[in-house]
């Protein structure tokens, strides 16, 4: 099947509502204010992820003004590693100690107990999903598809196709991820990611996507992931895949030569480090010179989030002011799992 | 629209390394739970599990191991470049995680099973795989180094303070490599249904045109002390360390016991299964999927999403609930006291008149609950129905309990033919799965 | 009592003529049977002798094999799968330091690579003008690495990750001479864990030539004519092959082994007759390694009339043997296995005693005993937990190791 075949949805779909929350300050001004009781007693449920997730789950249904029909509506995430909170492990692990060592025994007779017992919650990857769906009472398909960049923009497409084929005639879409959980971070550091340029962070962001929207003023139009030409040997972090753009070069000039990003006027940049970013603006240039770039506004790596936040920031565009006769955008992001999404969004006629 | 067809199986399960010892397994009516033996889980609240009879530790190298179990066991001689692969993946530790390993080994028989080679490296993968392992790993090999002070994230070392050995996709990108894949990878960790809705997104891709080949399935392993740990602390695991912890839709049921392992199937668009006469497991109809959408901690009690899930299914195989296409469901048939009356009230539901002779089964008793690769599993049991008209049994099933109304299959298996199966999947977080196979056409 | 110390076996693999896993091995050895047939590597039907044992199941498909030829592929495979399986019982061991897991590898000897060699040097000439172009320039790019002695043990120890002391040794008893320094070193404190192999085959044409010239190996031409060890008219072994591993620790670590062992070399310069040590040497080398008589003897079955005598006699003078001590012969079985026999013994001789079965000299009829030490004439039933195993090399090499399982009592 031709690559535009596999990007471009065969047909459109609006986009009725989306939230985000981009970057460390945000996150924590939109966290406090968004707690009610109930959220503030499940709070030790749930990783910090999980809360950011929820968070734009339910920004994006309300941006939508989706008060019923959830029980059909969908919901796709791109989520990041295990979550669980620092104050379990450290309590956890203070409890499992023997002589200043670790002790399977001690962690079995003492140790576990120590930890919050719904900490499995925390542990497991779907519960970013879970937790905002349950909050949210939705009840159509879902996904939780572990990202690094990528398999956000394969939430996104999972959920476009729901729609499509009949699954649910809604969706909500999008990642929720943090850089600057200490273990995520270590790795960074150890693997050579930050020498490399990337400055981690964090945030979420979702879209609410329908079959029929009428107030929607901009739509999807294509959505894929292009993986890269990756040969030679596994990497030694488990973290990056791979930080070299050559191995995607031929995607990325493949896509740019689509009829549909060809048709775009701006594009939003989210690369995770800057040679990424500038590979991803040197082809565009040589492609499409007339198209404008657009750094992403969250400067930060924040992961699964990254793609769904450059998308937020898209949709954005269209309601500036200054962008009033944008008819089409794109996103281009590449992540630390060196495959390349590629997303298009268009004003609605 | 393409007709998809299953093409290649491989499977790692409690029961052995390969497709054979699983089937041998089911067939016997046998159980493969016992105590954990690659740790010391003595001073763990559980300790016994569905554990893989690996015969080598994955925390030492293991490359050549592996390699010779491919060529022992499932009779796999690796190229010199898949060789290079492994290599490699064990020299950046990559077969530390006891998945990998597992979905490595079974995406090599799924492959080679298919007759995949060079004309299918353009084939995507779609896997669902479970938590990372080395979490807590890690953190002890920095307690241990701290001297068993507060944990310090922030000091600057020379030396990497934390190693993540084990990110969740990393079974999925020691797969590709190996393979040789350069399509990509899917990974879903939607828990207890992520091999089902890995499968599912598989179909998906096939049925609408953008693939001819998918390798899809799941992986994974919670038998591991932070994975059996924090279930325990749920609740959810039987506190009863014997053979038979897990009692499916029995009456005295009391809890799950976790298991370990993989299936990987290659999917293919039917017309080019036939074209090059591959062998043709089964059909896959349909699949379904919804979300409770009610308790982090427990599922709907009436099941309602978990019978929409199912209804889904059905419509997309076109096959209807009243008549007797559907012969046989595999259930999520956790053994534990909420889920088995919950997906008994949604089969009833959705069969109505039907149930009391609708037969169901779940392999949990026999291999444990093998989470994100359950679903994988469990419709790699299915295929038994097909290969050998002969329906798995429940293991440890011995008293009906009457809050669960269906027909549940003792522990022996069942000799039936039949036309379309399902198989369910309901994992932690309301996630539900549902999907159909059908015997392969004449 | 033995000055040496004991290890701890928690782990074993090997490739014979009679099988790769020890209980099988221990199956066909029960039931008599020999692995001499015509020699299936080459037609050696005009040398000297021409039966051989060679192992039936090829090396497995591994990238190493530019680098090693088939006996060096048959030892990292056993060393590997030797560790693996210790791995699995002790967990201690899968977390061990790379720099406290010791390599210690024996090795018969260079062999000729007769397949290359003939193709480069077929058309040389004696005063070896333009040997270049006359054929060295088909030899493999890895020629050397092939041939270099050590290269077995490099390659396992990058497979294994062990980083610490160890040694390759050459020679006909340089299995024992290996497993001697393996448990010395871990009674040191240099190594918390050994990984020792052993590997040789006596089926190359020049050993087939040498020894058949000699009379170390049977002119037999069928198995039907080959007599076993000890028999009265033996004249001759049937020259085999092995790989053999075995991991061992300290006999401190708390967890059960599959055996102890304790190993012991030396040589007298063939002053036994032919070609072997002579019979007090293996009888000294026996008194090294054992705690107390034993009833189980495994023979080094040179099946040279005189040097089975010889043995036997000294094992009977030296007052090692219990009065219902029985010889049983695995090398008359497998064939003569050279460097790699004490490990190969090892590991059949402590399964034995783990069935509690003794397995026959194949191929002896009763009341054929050479001397006045009983023979194993058929399988028999055994509550022996401690044994000893003697092999004998050329040019008066020999090894002898003593073997206990658990309940054997010990000084």
């Amino acid at each position: 099947m031709p690559l535009s075949a596999q990007l471009e949805l065969p047909r459109t779909l609006p986009i009725a509502g989306a939230r985000r929350l981009a970057g460390r300050a945000a996150v924590s001004a939109a966290l406090a204010a968004a707690e009610d009781d109930a959220q503030r007693r499940q709070r030790k449920q749930m990783s910090h992820a999980a809360r950011l997730a929820a968070a734009v789950i339910q920004g994006a249904l309300s941006a939508a003004g989706w008060t019923d029909g959830r029980e059909t509506t969908g919901a796709f995430l791109g989520v990041g590693g295990s979550g669980a909170e620092l104050a379990e492990l450290t309590a956890l692990l203070a409890g499992s100690t023997a002589d200043g060592r670790f002790s399977l025994r001690r962690f079995g007779e003492r140790g576990l107990g120590a930890a919050n017992p719904l900490l499995a919650f925390q542990l497991m990857n779907n519960f970013t999903l879970c937790h905002g769906a349950i909050q949210c009472g939705l009840g159509g398909p879902s996904g939780a598809f572990f990202s690094r960049g990528a398999g956000t923009v394969a939430a996104l497409a999972a959920a476009a196709w729901a729609i499509i084929e009949g699954q649910c005639p809604r969706a909500v879409a999008g990642g929720a991820d943090s850089a600057l959980h200490p273990v995520t971070l270590a790795e960074l550091r150890r693997a050579g990611a930050l020498g490399a340029g990337l400055v981690p962070d964090e945030g979420a962001a979702a879209v609410a996507l329908a079959a029929e929207a009428a107030a929607a003023e901009v739509e999807l139009v294509a959505c894929a992931v292009l993986p890269g030409e990756h040969e030679g040997p596994q990497p030694d972090s488990a973290l990056i895949a791979s930080l070299d753009p050559l191995p995607l070069r031929s995607a990325l000039q493949a896509a740019l030569a689509t009829a549909v990003l060809a048709a775009s006027e701006a594009v939003v940049l989210s690369a995770a480090v800057p040679q990424l970013r500038d590979f991803l603006a040197a082809e565009l240039h040589r492609a499409l010179p007339r198209i404008a770039c657009i750094e992403r506004d969250a400067p930060g790596e924040t992961l699964a989030a990254a793609p769904a936040l450059a998308l937020g920031q898209a949709i954005e565009l269209f309601a500036h002011p200054a962008h009033g006769g944008l008819r089409q955008a794109a996103i281009l992001s590449i992540g630390l799992d060196g495959e390349l999404g590629v997303v298009a969004v268009r004003r609605r006629a | 629209m393409s007709e998809v067809v299953i093409t290649g199986v491989g499977v790692v399960s409690p029961f052995g390394i390969g497709l054979a010892p699983f089937f041998a397994g089911l067939r016997a009516g046998g159980c493969a739970v016992g105590p954990i033996r690659h740790f010391d889980a003595s001073a763990l609240p559980v300790q016994v599990a569905g554990e893989v009879p690996l015969p080598f530790r994955t925390c030492a190298p293991c490359a050549l191991p592996l390699m010779q179990l491919c060529q022992t066991r499932l009779g796999i001689i690796l190229d010199e470049r898949s060789q290079a692969a492994l290599y490699q993946a064990d020299h950046a530790g990559a077969l530390a995680d006891r998945k990998v390993v597992f979905a490595t080994l079974a995406a090599l028989e799924a492959w080679r099973d298919a007759g995949c080679g060079e004309a299918e490296r353009r084939a995507p993968s779609y896997l669902g795989l479970g938590l990372e392992l080395g979490l807590l790993d890690d953190l002890t090999d920095l307690l241990d180094a701290q001297g068993g002070g507060p944990l310090d994230f922030d000091r600057d070392r020379g030396e990497p303070l934390v190693r993540l050995r084990a990110p969740v996709d990393l079974g999925a990108s020691v797969v590709r490599r190996l393979l040789g894949l350069q399509a990509a990878a899917v990974v879903n960790v939607s828990a207890c249904a992520a091999g089902a809705l890995a499968i599912a997104d598989a179909a998906a891709l096939i049925r609408r045109g953008h693939a001819q080949v998918v390798l899809c399935g799941g992986a994974d392993s919670m038998v591991n002390p932070l994975g059996l740990g924090g279930m325990a602390r749920l609740g959810a695991p039987s506190p009863r360390a014997a053979a038979d912890a897990c009692r499916p839709f029995d009456r005295r049921r009391d809890g799950l016991v976790i298991g370990e392992g993989a299936a990987l199937f290659v999917l293919e668009a039917a017309e080019r299964a036939a074209a090059r006469g591959a062998r043709v497991y089964a059909r896959v109809l349909g699949w379904g999927s919804t979300q409770d959408g009610y308790r982090v901690t427990a599922p709907r009690p009436d099941g309602s999403q978990a019978a929409r899930a199912m209804q889904q299914a059905l419509r997309r195989a076109g096959v209807s609930p009243d008549g007797d296409a559907v012969g046989y469901i595999n259930a999520h048939g956790t053994g534990t006291p909420l889920n088995d009356p919950a997906e008994a009230h949604a089969i009833a539901a959705v069969f109505g008149d039907r149930t009391p002779e609708l037969p169901v089964s779940s392999i949990k008793g026999a291999v444990g609950h093998l989470m994100a690769a359950a679903g994988a599993l469990e419709l790699a049991a299915c295929l038994l129905a097909f290969t050998d008209d002969l329906l798995p049994g429940t293991a440890h099933h011995r008293e009906p309990d009457p809050d669960c109304p269906i027909r549940v299959l003792g522990p022996g298996p069942q000799p039936a033919r039949i036309e379309v199966a399902l198989s369910n999947s309901f994992g932690f977080g309301g996630q539900n799965a549902c999907l159909a196979i059908g015997r392969p056409r004449p | 009592m033995s000055p040496l110390a004991r290890a701890a076996i928690h782990g074993w693999a090997l490739r014979t003529p009679l099988g790769s896993e020890p209980e099988v091995l221990l199956a066909r050895l029960l039931a008599g049977e020999r692995a001499a047939s015509p020699c299936p590597m080459y037609d050696a039907s005009s040398y000297p002798c021409s039966l051989a044992a060679a192992i039936p199941v090829p090396p497995l498909a591994s990238r190493r094999r530019k680098f090693l030829p088939r006996m060096g592929l048959y030892a990292v495979e056993v060393g590997v799968a030797a560790l693996a399986q210790a791995r699995l019982r002790v967990p201690q061991l899968a977390t061990l330091a790379p720099e406290r897991l010791g390599l210690f590898f024996g090795y018969g000897g260079l062999r000729a690579p007769w397949d290359e060699l003939m193709v480069a040097m077929a058309e040389q000439r004696s005063d070896l003008e333009a040997s270049w172009e006359r054929g060295l320039r088909h030899l493999h790019p890895f020629f050397m690495l092939q041939q270099l002695s050590n290269n077995a043990h490099a390659l396992c120890a990058e497979e294994v990750l062990a980083r610490g002391e160890g040694v390759t040794l050459s020679g006909p008893n340089a299995g024992a001479q290996a497993l001697a320094s393996a448990t010395a070193a871990l009674a040191a404190g240099a190594v918390d864990a050994a990984l020792c192999v052993a590997y040789d085959s006596l089926l190359a044409p020049e050993v087939l030539i040498e020894q058949g010239l000699r009379g170390a190996l049977t002119a037999a031409r069928t198995v039907e004519e080959l007599r076993a060890p000890y028999d009265p008219e033996a004249a001759g072994a049937v020259p085999g092959e092995a790989a053999a591993a075995l991991v061992l620790v300290r006999e401190d670590w708390p967890m059960a082994p599959l055996a102890y062992v304790r190993a012991a070399d030396g040589a007298d310069a063939g002053a036994g007759g032919q070609q072997g040590p002579a019979g007090r040497t293996l009888a000294r080398l026996a008194q090294l390694v054992l705690t107390g008589p034993v009833s189980v003897v495994d023979g080094a079955a040179q099946a040279v009339s005189a040097a089975d005598r010889a043995e036997l006699a000294a094992l009977e003078s030296a007052e090692i043997l219990t009065a219902d001590a029985r010889l049983t012969a695995t090398l008359g079985s497998l064939g003569q296995v050279g460097a790699a026999a004490p490990l190969v013994q090892a590991i059949a001789l402590a399964t034995a005693l783990r069935a509690g079965q003794l397995p026959p000299v194949a191929g002896l009829a009763a009341g054929r005993a050479a001397g006045a030490v009983r023979l194993a004439t058929g399988a028999m039933a055994t509550a022996a937990r401690a044994a000893l195993a003697l092999s004998a090399g050329a040019r008066g090499f020999g090894g002898a190791v003593g073997i206990e399982i658990e309940g054997a009592s010990h000084g």
